[in-house]
């Protein structure tokens, strides 16, 4: 220690002669507050901290233990940091916000983090705001050549869509990962187009477009993406279908996984049929609120028309189908689907979307509702299941009746079935119900030569 | 397996050669595996001159290029210690480090030492970061240095 001591005393001042792009480089390495806190060390660093590449604005750490101060701090804190810092030097720009503050001030930071030009920009507000005329103008306009990366996580913020440029369209040329949430957009036009040409990923949840007739992303190098609606709350009192957008195009031809989920309230749609093609599909169905029987069945026929080309398909709130009883062989097939996850379904949907699908390989659900069992008598055996199905996995049987008429159904109809799995809660492990299940199965004529059947539990919940 | 391992000359500010292996200076040098690239090199005759750095430095960096290339599979721990032991010299070794690091554009020991120095100051007083880093004339005068202390007494 001694040694270490001296041998450090010996040495030259480490950071002085070090050239300022890399001071800057290790300043920004450091929280900000850390990093303005060099300002007094000597003379030399007076001003070095206002070359940070990084900057986090962070209202949560201004509030440990000092809830009064903290609000005026933390105003004071972003305004010099915003005020100080130079604009070319700051390529990423963090700003969270988590308590209320005057909506005039935060619309002012806005505007000027939207106006700099960042590289890196992620906005996370914990409170309603309509955002200024300003500050949309900045987004939209002034991050054509910049904005790499963004993310804008609202409460609820109405972000009214500018005027776009001369050729009709917005542009970020270098965007490649895009978050938005809790956003309403509204625009004076009809159609809006943004175009992201190296777009990888995109994610919106809980974002509505009021009043669209169609978004387009015209994003030809994209994914990955995700458009859900979690809740309405956002658009409380504005549910009715005719408010939102009437579609959103997505264009892209690398596409690998798509999650669709929420209330329909717009219709996916792409702009190459063959965009789908080979790709993950999670879809989330919500029953829409205050719309008719058949409007919801159109919505669903035309969501499933762009499923024609995916490979998987996660399907979740299958109920859906059944209480808006949707006839599934009006619905287009899934010609290449080979892998169908579902959660809770009933026998007839199930057999529905078998039908729908001739070359399923995999087909796992998480349970089975109660149905009819002499649908199965009297229906036809999909191809699927004669021809491809080689995985059944039967998710959280109870031993119930309906439970083992479909797996009867299966063990019989599979021919080129090499394993089937079931699992049951772990509270069952040693239940009558499970053992009688068993015993049953394994009386069944079987359909296929060789398969693997197993039982596991799977957890307790 | 095949040809023998490539291996390029790089001589340090005091004209000291050192042979290393291609792959090791080119996955970890943006310049070295530029000048590589554009056929700039000349494996008969080339050395490439490292005039700001020296011998003592250039064997460190050369060191942990090799180290990071036959252990990039480690486990995240062992680097990390490896890493730390290799970190520890003085604040010269440091600056020096920092500098050809720098020059050589090697990026994961840049970041390696910008996370070190990091580490010495953050949450630290400025008495003590003073002394870290050697700032032993800090410019101010009494008057000014005063004033500092109270209009920001948070950061002492």
């Amino acid at each position: 220690m001694d040694r270490k001591r001296q041998k450090s005393n010996e040495g030259k001042d480490i950071m002085s002669n070090l050239p300022e792009q890399i001071i800057s480089q290790i300043l920004s390495c450091l929280p900000i507050r850390d990093a303005v806190r060099t300002s007094v060390l000597s003379k030399t660093w007076i001003g070095r901290w206002t070359c940070v590449t990084k900057l986090e604005l962070d209202d949560h750490i201004f509030y440990r233990g000092k809830k009064k101060t903290g609000k005026q701090h933390f105003i004071d804190f972003v305004n010099r940091s915003l005020l100080l810092t130079e604009s070319s030097s700051v390529q990423s720009l963090i700003l969270v916000i988590f308590n209320k503050y005057d909506p005039s001030v935060v619309n002012t930071w806005m505007a000027n983090i939207l106006g700099r030009r960042v590289k890196k920009l992620d906005l996370r507000l914990d409170h309603d705001l309509n955002l200024s005329a300003l500050s949309s103008h900045h987004l939209f306009m002034k991050n054509e050549y910049y904005i790499e990366e963004l993310v804008l996580n609202m409460s609820r913020c109405e972000i009214r869509i500018p005027t776009p440029p001369s050729y009709g369209y917005f542009l970020f040329i270098n965007l490649k990962f895009l978050d938005l949430s809790g956003i309403i957009f509204t625009y004076h036009l009809k159609d809006v187009r943004l175009s992201c040409p190296v777009l990888k990923e995109l994610e919106t949840k809980n974002c509505y477009w009021l009043k669209l007739k169609c978004v387009t992303f015209e994003v030809p190098l994209l994914e990955r993406f995700s458009v859900e609606h979690g809740s309405s709350k956002a658009v409380s009192g504005e549910e009715s279908l005719n408010n939102f957008a009437a579609m959103i195009k997505i264009c892209s031809s690398r596409l690998t996984e798509f999650t669709w989920g929420g209330y329909m309230l717009e219709d996916l749609v792409f702009g190459d049929p063959s965009s789908a093609k080979g790709a993950t599909a999670n879809i989330i169905l919500r029953r829409p609120k205050n719309v008719t029987l058949q409007e919801t069945q159109i919505r669903i026929s035309r969501l499933f028309k762009q499923f024609t080309q995916v490979k998987c398909l996660n399907l979740v709130g299958t109920q859906v189908l059944a209480e808006c009883k949707v006839s599934l062989t009006t619905l287009p097939w899934m010609k290449m689907l080979t892998h169908l996850e579902l959660d809770l379904v009933n026998g007839e949907t199930l057999l529905g979307l078998l039908h729908m699908s001739p070359v399923i390989k995999t087909l796992e659900f998480k349970g089975i509702s109660m149905f009819e069992k002499e649908i199965l008598n009297s229906a036809a055996v999909p191809k699927c299941l004669v021809s491809t199905v080689e995985v059944v996995k039967f998710g959280r049987i109870h031993g119930s009746e309906h439970e083992l008429c479909l797996a009867k159904f299966i063990v019989e109809n599979a021919l080129v079935l090499k394993r089937m799995s079931f699992s049951y809660y772990g509270w069952q492990r040693e239940s009558k119900a499970i053992e009688d299940f068993k015993e049953k199965l394994f009386t069944f004529k079987k359909g296929f030569k060789c398969a693997i059947i197993d039982f596991h539990h799977a957890g307790y919940y | 397996m095949g040809s023998p391992l490539k291996k390029i000359m790089l001589c340090s500010s005091e004209k000291e050669i050192f042979s290393v292996e291609e792959q090791v200076m080119v996955q970890h040098s943006v310049i070295i595996n530029n000048m590589i690239e554009d056929g700039s090199y000349n494996y008969e005759e080339s050395k490439i001159p490292l005039d700001c750095v020296d011998s003592k430095t250039l064997k460190k960096v050369i060191d942990y290029c090799t180290y990071h290339t036959h252990h990039h599979n480690d486990n995240q721990e062992d680097l990390e210690a490896w890493d730390a032991q290799f970190l520890n010299v003085d604040s010269n070794g440091l600056y020096d480090l920092l500098m050809a690091a720098n020059y050589l554009e090697i990026r994961n020991l840049l970041d390696l030492i910008y996370r070190t120095i990091k580490n010495m100051i953050k949450g630290k007083k400025i008495d003590e970061i003073r002394r870290i880093l050697n700032i032993k004339d800090h410019g101010f005068t009494p008057e000014e240095e005063e004033q500092n202390r109270k209009e920001y007494p948070h950061f002492y």
